[in-house]
């Protein structure tokens, strides 16, 4: 009875202090791709939570119980007295049903995401091999009176730069610019902030994914910033394309822009390997608890003795 | 496959280029000078881009004459829809530089990087 509770209530913990936690933390920022580990960390371990929280209410099961006498060395009728539930077995079925939903879920929106992002790009690429002409600088220009700059990832990755951007960015500039866009192509950025999408899609309405979404997509931005041997040049070119496609009542634009360039230009701060390690482990930590919750019976069992086998 | 593709790009830039409506002849004639090609090939690549809605066609007499359906500058806005579109729930099929500050942080930016150069 515990570990499910516990389980459920880490999540909820988790859920609500780690974005409070990450959203001020400042080495997020410092370390983007650091912070977009904790981010991961973060919605993995609520996931598996979810996803123990089903196997610790179903383990009482048959196949599951005798699994888990295996693991852990005792045997079945130990185990479902330790996870047995005073609702009964209607409820280890019930959990069964759900941990079903829980991978369909997961599957069924994993797929479809891809499915549309590859879609979405070849449509991308046809009408660039229709409307683009290579550049000598290893990218692909439109003619386009708005100045844009965007990569396509995947097999046939592409970067893209519009004739009026070509125009407007200074030869540093769009150096720097291009060596953005290849960071992203180079780290897969893309898969990161697929995982993100998936999750955010199949867990809709806890805030928690769609803001960690919304900050690993950030984050991502700012470690391809760090790409840029020039900062103060590359804020300059963030400035200039950002200003570049005038639209009148805009309320909101891209907000990360300006937390981009106040990056850019202020002073740099030192981040310490020290520091590196303890988001690394904190991490582990994160994902490991749920693991450790989910077994808790069977800890007990193990401290209180092997009493039923030897007696 | 890609080579057809290729071709479709070859034909639409003729038929940009001209802006008005082209036989499957005329189209023929001026690639010929660049390369060797049939005319069922040139057939079916404006036959593709037809059904692709790159182009329409009229007959005129006991042949097609076919126009591009779209100006390059549409289909390039078209392209680029995609690109300006910030929506919250970010796809990963492209990656956008920068999106289109609002004019206050412009105001704000421009500012700050005057300050900058001016400290420099």
């Amino acid at each position: 009875m515990l570990a499910p509770v516990a389980l459920l209530a880490f999540a909820a913990l988790a859920a609500i202090l780690g974005p409070h936690l990450l959203l001020r933390a400042e080495w997020v920022q410092r370390a983007p791709g650091w912070g977009v580990l904790a981010w991961q960390g973060l919605t993995a371990s609520i996931v598996a939570c979810v996803a123990l929280f089903g196997l610790a209410l179903a383990a009482p099961l048959s196949p599951l119980a005798d699994q888990l006498a295996r693991l852990c060395r005792t045997t079945t009728p130990e185990v479902v007295e330790h996870y047995m539930t005073p609702a009964g077995t209607w409820l280890t079925h019930l959990a069964v049903l759900g941990l079903a939903a829980l991978v369909l879920r997961l599957s069924w929106m994993t797929a479809a995401t891809v499915t549309n992002t590859v879609r979405g790009r070849r449509a991308q690429l046809r009408l660039l091999q229709l409307l683009g002409r290579e550049h000598d600088g290893g990218f692909v220009v439109i003619d386009h009176a708005r100045p844009l700059v965007y990569c396509l990832p995947g097999l046939r990755q592409r970067v893209v730069v519009t004739s009026a951007a070509l125009q407007a960015l200074a030869p540093l500039e769009l150096e720097l610019v291009l060596a953005h866009e290849r960071s992203h192509l180079r780290s897969r950025h893309d898969i990161a902030l697929i995982f993100a999408q998936v999750l955010r899609r199949a867990f809709g309405p806890l805030r928690v994914f769609r803001t960690a979404h919304e900050q690993i997509a950030i984050l991502v931005e700012m470690q391809a910033d760090d790409a840029a041997r020039d900062p103060h040049c590359l804020a300059r070119a963030l400035v200039t394309l950002g200003c570049g496609a005038p639209q009148p009542g805009l309320a909101a634009g891209d907000v990360a822009a300006v937390a981009r360039v106040k990056r850019l230009t202020g002073p740099a701060d030192p981040w310490s390997p020290r520091t590196g390690m303890a988001v690394f482990a904190g991490t582990l930590a994160l994902l490991a608890v749920p693991m450790l919750l989910a077994l808790t019976p069977m800890i007990g069992m193990v401290l209180t003795g092997c009493e039923t086998v030897l007696g | 496959m890609k080579q057809l593709g290729q071709l479709e790009a070859v034909v639409m830039h003729r038929l940009w280029e001209w802006a008005r409506p082209a036989s499957v002849r005329e189209v023929l004639d001026d690639l010929q000078r660049d390369r060797k090609i049939a005319y069922t090939t040139v057939m079916t690549v404006l036959d593709n881009l037809y059904g692709k809605g790159l182009v329409s066609r009229e007959m005129d007499g006991r042949a097609y004459r076919y126009t591009a359906a779209m100006s390059r500058e549409t289909h390039a806005a078209g392209l680029l829809e995609d690109v300006l579109a910030q929506s919250p729930d970010r796809g990963a099929t492209l990656l956008s530089f920068v999106g289109q500050l609002s004019e206050h942080d412009q105001v704000q930016l421009r500012a700050a990087l005057s300050q900058l150069d001016e400290k420099q």
